[in-house]
Formats: structure tokens, sequence, C-alpha cells
């Protein structure tokens, strides 16, 4: 019985995933899809040596570097801030994550407005862009590990005399490590919203420094390249596994 | 002692900054607006006037018809979705075998992958229906509804929480002959409903906001979502766009106004019962 309440995601996933990314893995060796020639890795080596690979590579690690850098101590401040104030109830912050909410569809005069504030800086635009939908959500996961911690050691390091930045610095920034992975994930996943953000404002004619991963994708799905198409996803998933693989061979060593 | 004011003052203010954009549109909806002069930021005319929403109702008729598409799209991803999920998640959280397993781990493999290259192979099978000459599912709403039936996060997420309610009740309900619909119906659902209802809005807001897939399989005005249609409103210069963009944004909001209540109204129902308990433990 639970593997029939199971079937159909599973049978859904075979459908949608499973056949169509065997058969990816084949088309990224082959040069078209029906009646194709082999071709070996040549699809990965021009990909991996195409300028437009390069520059989406570089321009996405690099958005995803400054904007978890900026959004991620950002948060802890104002979650800190508004803890050490006296308030405690989360319910508090809801308005915050109304920009999370918001679809980027609807604001394409604020988004016009404020690059055109911001003369234009590509990377500063979209990382305040990204900043303003996403910190709500990163005060509330920091918020709700605060309130989760014990007290006890605060006030404990506070009687041995402790000022407030070491208690925040020494006590909660270490204890807050599983929210610190929380958000950093969160941060790199949530990235990959901002290819609508950047659409809204620039539509196909994505400038060279705001052209990402997704933006590449999007290219190669309009032109219908699957073989390129399929040598990105198995590229991905290649990191996904590997990355998965360590972590539990970390686990497995430190048994 | 604590001066609460502050804490309460900050998140005030931070709201306050977090909402000036949207409040922005809001207001850009009750002026009359010359669109060429709102690029620039420089409005002439600063009446208050309902002629944008006037614009949208009277002579707009493609802007509702769009909106009714995206709630169907919406309705018919987001509902079945759920109960997909959650059928997938009670098989993962009360089955161990060595296929839950698998299972659990190729979700969670799909749910780290970018949404984009999880939409690639579902392209293929769309390319591959279309150029075999049986269905073209292009202009068609089932063309983006397939793809969302299937969500790795909500299946993950459920499975999280199914795992964290204790198996006792499971298996006095099994011992009491209850079969596995009935206990995820009757037991397991009524303790995760507002778990279900978090991520139901989650899988909304992607959906009402889904971009990517609509862009690349819709061409006719009449049959797209309405984010296409937006598009086209401010690529038209529509002067009824502000009105157009705070219906589609305000939408959203009281979804997530609503689901605040009813997590907020679980929130003290589990303490009020907790004070209850504590209270004749006392006694």
């Amino acid at each position: 019985m639970k593997k029939l309440m199971a079937a159909p995601y599973i049978l859904l996933l075979t459908i949608f995933f499973i056949v169509p990314l065997i058969c990816g893995l084949f088309l990224s060796f082959y040069d078209g899809v029906f009646g194709a020639s082999f071709v070996g890795f040549s699809h990965y080596t021009q990909l991996i040596k195409s300028d437009y690979f390069i520059r989406a590579i570089s321009n996405t690690a690099l958005f995803i570097l400054v904007s978890t850098i900026t959004v991620i101590p950002l948060s802890f401040i104002i979650a800190s801030a508004i803890f050490d104030g006296g308030n405690s109830d989360p319910f508090l912050l809801a308005p915050m994550l109304i920009p999370f909410v918001v679809p980027s569809m609807a604001l394409y005069y604020p988004y016009v407005q404020t690059y055109a504030a911001l003369g234009e800086n590509q990377l500063v635009w979209v990382t305040s862009i990204f900043l303003w939908k996403q910190i709500g959500l990163h005060i509330l996961i920091y918020f709700i590990g605060i309130i989760l911690l014990d007290p006890h050691l605060d006030e404990a390091a506070q009687v041995d005399g402790a000022s407030y930045f070491r208690r925040v610095i020494c006590i909660r920034l270490p204890l807050l490590w599983p929210y610190h992975i929380l958000s950093v994930l969160l941060a790199v996943v949530n990235s990959n919203r901002i290819f609508n953000d950047i659409y809204v404002v620039f539509g196909e004619n994505v400038p060279s420094k705001l052209y990402m991963i997704q933006n590449l994708l999007f290219d190669l799905m309009k032109s219908m390249k699957f073989n390129s198409m399929m040598v990105i996803e198995m590229l991905f998933l290649i990191g996904i596994v590997l990355i998965l693989l360590l972590s539990k061979l970390n686990k497995k060593v430190k048994l | 002692m604590k001066k609460k004011w502050v804490g309460k003052s900050i998140s005030i203010i931070v709201s306050a900054a977090l909402l000036a954009p949207i409040f922005f549109v809001i207001l850009g909806s009750f002026i009359s607006v010359d669109i060429k002069v709102a690029q620039t930021n420089q409005y002439h005319n600063l009446d208050f006037t309902l002629g944008q929403y006037f614009t949208l109702i009277v002579q707009d008729s493609n802007y509702f018809n769009n909106l009714m598409n995206t709630f169907w799209i919406l309705i018919c991803s987001v509902v079945p979705q759920i109960i997909l999920a959650l059928g997938c998640a009670y098989y993962l959280s009360y089955s161990n075998g060595r296929n839950s397993r698998w299972l659990y781990k190729l979700n969670v493999i799909l749910m780290l992958l970018p949404f984009q290259l999880i939409f690639i192979p579902y392209l293929f099978v769309i390319a591959v229906i279309g150029s075999l000459g049986q269905v073209n599912l292009t202009d068609h709403m089932l063309s983006v509804i397939a793809p969302s039936l299937l969500s790795p996060f909500a299946t993950f997420f459920l499975t999280q929480f199914m795992k964290s309610l204790p198996i006792e009740q499971v298996e006095a309900a099994r011992i009491d002959g209850a079969s596995d619909w009935i206990i995820l119906r009757k037991v397991i659902l009524p303790q995760i409903n507002h778990v279900v209802a978090a991520v139901a809005f989650v899988s909304t807001i992607d959906i009402w906001a889904m971009l990517i897939q609509p862009l690349l399989l819709f061409t006719d005005l009449k049959k797209m979502p309405l984010a296409l249609y937006l598009e086209a409103m401010f690529a038209n210069k529509s002067t009824s766009y502000y009105a157009g963009a705070v219906i589609y944004l305000l939408i959203p909001i009281i979804i997530f106004i609503k689901l605040y209540h009813i997590i907020r109204k679980k929130q003290l129902s589990d303490e009020a019962l907790k004070g209850v308990v504590e209270d004749e433990g006392t006694i």
C-alpha cells in the first residue's frame, strides 16, 4: 500500500526525469537527436572552451560570492539587533518576507529606477535586488536560531564580564553554525531566481556582466541545442553527486 | 531590563524599507501615468485617479483572461503536486527498504539541481513528442502544468516533518486496523496541515511568478499566463501597467497573510495546549 501511494510520483519522476536523463547522457556524446552520429567528448570540449560558458560560470560564481557575503553578515546583524532590542516574537518579522513572495514581473519600474539610481552598475544592482528579495528570509532564519540558543551561556559570559560584542562573536556566532550552513545553502539555491529579475529589466539582451548560467541555459533551450544542454546537465549532476559522496566519505572517516 | 521598543522599532524600520518598492508600485497605480515619462522618473500629473483600474477592467479583456489562465495553471499544478508529494513523503518516512533510501537520495539530488536543469529533460520529452507528430504541447496549459506536478522540495520538506512525528501513533493506528491511506489522512495530516499549507504556498509563489517555461512554450497572447502578459503590457507601453502589476502582486501577498494567520493560530493553540498539560501536571 505504501508503495502504491508513492507510485504516481515515481512514475512521473521516471517519465519526466530519469528516462530523458539517461537519453541525455547518450545525447551529450552524439550530434543531433534522431539518427545522431557519435562525436565523443566534442560537445564537452566545445562548451568548456566557449566564451559564453566561461563568462556565464565566472559571472554566476562572482554573483553568488558577492550576494552570499553581503546577505549573511547583514541578516545576522539585523537579527541580533532585533532580538537584543527586546523583540522575541518571530511573527513580527513576517512583513520582511513579503519581497520574497512578490513576483518580479510586477516590479519593472522600481527595478529600472534602482538601476538608474545606482549609476547602471550591474553587479551592485543585481546584488541589491537579491538583498532586497532574500534578506527577510535570512533574518528570520538567524532570528529563530538566536531564540533557540541556550540563554544561560550568554548570561554566564555576562557574569564573567564579557562585553556584548565579545559574547556575540565568541558565543552566538559559533553556536549558530548550522544556521550559517542553512543560510549559505539557501542563498546559493535562491540565486537561481535572479534570472527572472534580470529578464524583467533587460529581456533577452542581457549585458555581458549579468550573463549568468541560467541565461546560457535559456539561450540553449530557446535554440533547442539539446546536446549542449545535456552537457551542462551532466556537469551539474557530476558535481552534485561528487559533493554528496564527499560528504558521506567525510562522515565515514570521522567515524 | 530590555527595552522592547528598540527591537520593535528596528523590525518596523527594516520592514518599511523592504516594503517601499511595493508601495511605490501601489501608489503608481493611483496616478495618471504616461509610461514614457514614468521611465524617466518625472511625473507631471500626480492627481489621484482610478483611471488605470478603469482602463484595465473595461478595455483590457485579455488581462483577466490571462489572470484566469494563471489561476488554472496554479490550481491544476499545486493540488496534484501536494497530493503526490504527500503520498511519496509517507512512503519515504515509514518505509525502511533500500528502494525508499534510493528514492530519497534521488529526490535530494533533484532538489539541489537548479530548476532550469530539471526543465531540460522535460523539454526533451516535449521535443520528442512533437517530433513524433503526436501532440503539439506549445501554447497548451498542460505543457507548464506537467513539470510542476513533480516537486522534490515539497516531497523533501513533508518527509522531514513526517519523520519528526512519533512513530508510536502510526503503529497504534496500524494495530487498530487502519490502512496506510487512513493513517495519512486521519493521523498524520491533521498534525502537519500547517506545514502542508506552507509547502503549498512556496509552490504557489513559484508557479505564480513562473517565467522561463511560458517564455519557451507560449506564443499566443490569449493563452499565456499573466507574467508574460505583463511583459507584453510594458513592452507595448500600456498606461494601465501599474494597475495590472498591483493586482498581480497583491494576490500572493493576500495568500501570504492568510498563511501567516493559519500558522499563528496553530502556534497559539499549541502553546495553549502545552499550558493545559503543564497545569494538569502540576495539579
